[in-house]
């Protein structure tokens, strides 16, 4: 194994960076409220994004804000704002998507890690030397980028590769999709005066899940739009081979129990990977990740059974 | 002045259709590079094109795929080696790696930045513009006030679609081949439409747009003199007939309002533009809603008082 890869984990809440943390992950990411690609009950408030990064210090461990919605052009000035804040309070990187938000903050806060969202949709080695000439440290590689394309731009490329573990592939490119805003999109504005744009996975984090419902061709042919699961298990050896840098949890949305059995499975797996690299029996790994893997699913499933409910609906949406 | 652009992704549709309303051309089609003759994955073709373009005094400039993996790059440096002896004026991008490739390749080539590029702010724009960006298309999702401020932000010139299926989506896969068996010249130039109770999407194979074709005919004046000069119709997998009429209907519409004509809607255009949309018309996100809606008084459309678009689209200081 090349490097010593770390282990990121979702924030959602205090009480789950805080298990993430104690299950052993080396940092955790939180969404700024409006700010990142979840909504708004997933997302926290600065001041405990703050406790959380004190916790993170005491810990030795580490805290990435997710401000990585293609927010407003004329909320520029707020985000930069918001940028600051977090710097002063020491906070050890950012999670972006906008390149213009990216080049200003290494430009102002070059301190500051700059990690490019899976959102950017960064899938090609001229794209990832992009993003490395305007300052970034890190991608997050696109669900579907093979372990090959992955490896080649780690050969080529000086910039930190962080991969999900398990994910679902959009029927689109992750970032290139606006089918749920054209269907339901509104905008709201927040106390701080961020607009949270309701509708949009890209602007606002909250996705109506399109392309889960029942479709038809034009003949009446039940069709279905492909939105399939990731799962990076089996290629978690190549990535450590590959020299990949970081391996991501997705999942802010879930319960902290579910979240903490998956970052001690995580943990469990890559320390033994790193001492006996691929003599490690992967089989009984995955026998126990089906069964994590089960409540995940049905964790996710209810979720995207009440996102359609309430666009068919058209229920408030929820803040 | 200003200027009407389309898209036209091979020879054929070139050879068949009257373009005599577009001043300029997008040549290729940016969602699939397996498009049948398609001109931005054919050299041979692409020159021929150009020509024939440049004969009837268009503007030309060449439109790449879209989302290129690692294993596309080659053959796109290949392609753009042979377009540095053409007479181009300027390349289409919808990828910000390819940006750098043609900036490292030293391309002579202002670069257009396409629609999937995901253009949200000015900072972005004015970052690309130190590469070689000088014109952008704003990410369909943005609203007026946000493409105007990017517009008056930013040393980009800002290109807005007046007309056509909205780009909603692009994918790795194609759909089509997916669930029809066939080669793609079987395939690929068919209309395919998705529904779902109400809903209505048209697929091109990798890329989803609406169903709904957006439409500005009625605020084309004031985008106008707001100073909108760059003006794009969506016209990817439609028919001569859509290309050639849409285009006529915009080019009159804006030689009225650039001679200062208040009255610039032909009513016959109107029964026009209606038979040749599928599914209805709509703004787009321009007014700050669900994308598929239309406000407006034309096409049966939601009534908000001018004013009130007015305060909202326009509410900032320039």
């Amino acid at each position: 194994m090349k490097n010593k890869i770390s282990l990121l984990a979702p924030g959602g809440s205090p009480e789950m960076a805080q298990a993430a943390f104690l299950a052993g992950a080396d940092a955790v990411y939180v969404g700024a409220l409006g700010w990142s690609r979840r909504t708004a009950r997933y997302e926290l408030p600065d001041q405990e994004i703050r406790s959380i990064n004190r916790l993170a210090q005491d810990m030795g461990k580490r805290v990435r804000v997710a401000l990585n919605t293609n927010f407003s052009p004329l909320e520029m000035e707020l985000f930069l704002k918001k940028v600051e804040r977090f710097a002063q309070w020491g906070v050890h990187g950012l999670i972006l998507t906008d390149p213009g938000a990216m080049f200003l903050v290494k430009e102002r806060f070059p301190h500051l890690e700059v990690h490019v969202s899976a959102g950017a949709n960064a899938i090609n080695l001229e794209d990832l030397r992009f993003y490395r000439e305007i300052g970034v440290d890190m991608v997050v590689a696109p669900c579907n980028l093979t372990v090959e394309e992955i490896a080649e731009i780690k050969r080529y490329v000086d910039v930190g590769i962080e991969v999900f573990l398990h994910s679902n592939t959009c029927f689109t490119y992750l970032g290139k999709c606006i089918m749920s805003s054209y269907f339901r999109y509104q905008w709201h504005w927040d106390q701080e005066g961020k607009n949270h744009f309701w509708g949009s996975p890209n602007r606002g984090g909250y996705c109506h899940r399109i392309c889960k419902a029942q479709w038809t061709m034009e003949n009446g042919e039940p069709t279905h739009l492909r939105n399939d699961m990731f799962l990076a298990f089996s290629n978690i050896p190549d990535y450590l081979e590959a020299g990949v840098d970081c391996l991501k949890i997705q999942g802010r949305e879930y319960s902290i129990d579910l979240i903490r059995e998956i970052v001690s499975f995580y943990r469990t797996l890559l320390d033994e990977l790193t001492q006996r690299g691929k003599a490690v029996d992967m089989a009984a790994y995955l026998t126990q990740l089906q069964e994590i893997s089960k409540k995940r699913d049905a964790q996710r499933n209810n979720r995207t059974h009440t996102v359609l409910q309430e666009l068919m609906e058209e229920a408030p949406l929820p803040v | 002045m200003f200027e009407l652009s389309t898209h036209i992704p091979t020879l054929r549709i070139l050879k068949e259709t009257d373009l005599s309303a577009y001043h300029s051309l997008y040549l290729g089609d940016p969602t699939c590079p397996h498009v049948p003759g398609n001109l931005s994955s054919h050299p041979d073709l692409l020159k021929e094109a150009l020509y024939l373009a440049k004969e009837q005094g268009k503007g030309c400039y060449l439109s790449l795929y879209a989302e290129p993996r690692n294993k596309d790059l080659p053959w796109i440096e290949r392609l753009l080696e042979h377009a540095s002896s053409l007479p181009l004026d300027g390349i289409e991008v919808h990828n910000l790696g390819l940006v750098r490739l043609i900036k490292k390749m030293n391309l002579p080539f202002p670069i257009h930045l396409g629609s999937f590029a995901n253009l949200y702010t000015h900072e972005t724009a004015k970052l690309l513009h130190r590469m070689g960006v000088t014109k952008v298309f704003p990410n369909p999702e943005l609203s007026l006030e946000e493409i105007n401020y990017i517009r008056t932000h930013a040393p980009t010139q800002v290109i807005l679609q007046i007309h056509g299926k909205i780009p909603l989506g692009i994918s790795e896969n194609c759909f089509i081949r997916e669930y029809r068996e066939g080669t793609c010249e079987e395939l690929c130039f068919k209309p395919y439409w998705l529904a779902s109770g109400k809903w209505t999407l048209k697929n091109l194979g990798r890329a989803t747009v609406s169903g709904k074709d957006l439409c500005l005919i009625e605020y084309l004046g004031s985008l106008y003199w707001r100073g909108f000069r760059t003006f794009y119709i969506q016209t990817l997998r439609e028919s001569k007939r859509y290309i050639e009429t849409i285009g006529t209907i915009y080019r009159r519409a804006l030689e009225k309002i650039d001679q200062g004509i208040d009255d610039y809607i032909d009513q016959s255009s109107i029964g026009l533009m209606s038979e040749l949309s599928s599914y209805g018309f709509c703004n787009g996100y321009l007014f700050r809603r669900s994308g598929h809606r239309y406000i407006g008084r034309l096409f049966g459309g939601e009534r908000i008082s001018p004013l009130e678009v007015r305060k909202e689209e326009w509410s900032y200081e320039e």
